[in-house]
């Protein structure tokens, strides 16, 4: 739906007089000079009008300045009034434009997601061998797949087991020794690696008989573990306290790990709410 | 108040020239007023506060509240100097005591106040030009007094369009980056602004065209 324009006198005489100070003005070129030099010409109200406003115009500029009544120095006192507080310092260095806020929480979010990816990356503070004890297959033999389901049968049988005799020939492993019936095929390579899956079932076998039981390393890692454990922990040490020595073949890692997962993630949360922050305040101040 | 509005100062052409020998003097005293020297902000005080007092008088029409509008200008810039990133230190401070006085006009809105200072001051009187004749010194006077009480009767954005126009001498893009609005709204309301003057003045335009 167009424009109707309107043709009554009022609004003709608003429109000429538009047009009437913009000519004054000096705004108006090609066309509407033109219509509006021609108004000046035959209209003698919009004559009367441009010389008026020619006059009030040069009245206007030569209005002289208003005498100032005020000394706006300002004094100590000002100044301590003004100074912002500190939290208002800080929002104003948050919303700065020129601030370095920005790189900061670049920087910050930049270590939060490299201590994020080296936490998590397989490899480092002793996931290797935290891999090796969750599968546990690597150092199982192949046809004694089933022996680690009857070690886990007889483990507690072995555990009450007042001598290793409780279990004779249990595996065709030499000797009395318990163990290897719940263990795979000794192999050299094997008994190298700690295998801390292993370390329940050696942590099972109590008693002072399994403390004594000659020859018992070589056999596998958990034969070894429970060896050295064995050797570590006195014989008249409790249960925990031989747990205990028996765990830090595999699990010191695990603090680290986390204080530099919660690290990454506090550095991480930082930089983007410094980013925020920054971000909000600038808008803030704009609008 | 208590912050300039960004209405983009970089934006305002500046009324000095960078290389100019003003400026550079400006840029010095910000800096060292920056570094905690209230004695070098207050040299820019001195340097500008009557520029300002007569650019907001101008624009707010009761002189007590003319004068605190410039007062609280002056605290802005302080305040706000880390802000201020050049070329000119007039333009910038400037564009704040037009931000004061244009706040000043809309809480007057919402309140209005008594009229124009110089017709409540009897005492004030324009300053003697090189003529003494006392007829046209009265004549002169009596015409700024009608016209200024006029200006004071006229919309506030068009008082200061024309006021920036007309008696300060900014153009009409310095005028659109201070005020925050487009070219051809400065345009508008300086040509409204001078008809709803004469409209005013009507039956006084004898006194003018004299």
């Amino acid at each position: 739906m167009g424009h109707v324009p309107d043709h009554t006198p009022v609004a003709a005489a608003i429109e000429h007089a538009a047009l009437i100070a913009a000519l004054d003005a000096g705004d108006l070129a090609g066309i509407e000079r033109d219509r509006a030099a021609t108004l000046v010409g035959t209209c003698t109200g919009c004559a009367s009008l441009l010389a008026d406003l020619s006059v009030l115009r040069a009245a206007t500029a030569a209005l002289p300045a208003v005498p100032r009544t005020r000394d706006y120095r300002l004094t100590d006192a000002d100044v301590a009034r003004l100074r912002p507080p500190a939290w208002g310092r800080l929002v104003g260095w948050l919303g700065a434009p020129r601030s370095k806020v920005r790189p900061l929480a670049g920087g910050l979010a930049a270590l939060g997601i490299a201590g994020l990816l080296l936490s998590t990356t397989p490899g480092f503070f002793g996931q290797a061998a935290m891999t090796l004890s969750t599968t546990g297959a690597p150092v199982v033999a192949p046809g004694d797949a089933g022996g680690a389901g009857a070690a886990r049968e007889v483990s507690p049988q072995l555990s009450t087991a007042p001598t290793t005799q409780a279990v004779p020939g249990a595996t065709p492993g030499p000797k009395a020794v318990p163990v290897p019936a719940a263990l795979p095929a000794p192999s050299p390579a094997a008994a190298g690696v700690p295998a801390p899956s292993a370390i329940p079932t050696a942590g099972m076998v109590t008693g002072p008989a399994a403390a004594a039981t000659p020859g018992s390393s070589g056999f596998s890692s958990d034969a070894g573990a429970m060896d050295s454990a064995s050797k570590a922990a006195p014989p008249e040490a409790s249960q925990a306290e031989r747990n205990a020595a028996l765990t830090p073949a595999s699990e010191p890692a695990r603090p680290d790990r986390t204080m530099l997962l919660a690290l990454s993630l506090a550095l991480l949360a930082a930089g983007i709410g410094l980013f925020v922050a920054n971000r909000v305040l600038r808008h803030r101040a704009q609008a | 108040m208590d912050d300039p509005r960004p209405r983009s100062p970089e934006d305002v052409t500046p009324a000095a020239s960078p290389d100019d020998a003003t400026a550079r003097r400006d840029h010095l005293l910000v800096e060292r007023a920056l570094d905690g020297e209230l004695g070098a902000f207050n040299q820019l005080v001195e340097a500008y506060q009557d520029l300002c007092h007569s650019l907001v008088a101008r624009m707010v029409p009761d002189p007590d509240q003319a004068s605190d509008a410039v007062q609280e200008a002056f605290f802005s810039a302080y305040r706000n100097l880390r802000s201020y990133h050049g070329p000119s230190f007039r333009g910038w401070l400037t564009r704040i005591a037009i931000n004061a006085a244009m706040d000043l006009q809309r809480a007057r809105k919402r309140r209005p106040v008594s009229p124009y200072p110089e017709l409540d001051d009897e005492s004030w009187q324009p300053p003697a030009g090189g003529d003494s004749d006392p007829e046209t010194i009265a004549t002169t006077g009596e015409r700024q007094r009608v016209l200024v009480a006029a200006m004071g009767a006229i919309a506030a954005d068009q008082r200061t369009a024309i006021v920036l126009y007309d008696v300060e001498g900014y153009d009409y893009s310095e005028i659109a980056a201070m005020t925050g609005v487009s070219l051809g709204t400065v345009k508008s309301r300086i040509h409204r602004g001078r008809l709803a003057l004469r409209a005013l003045l009507a039956d006084r335009m004898e006194l003018f065209r004299s």
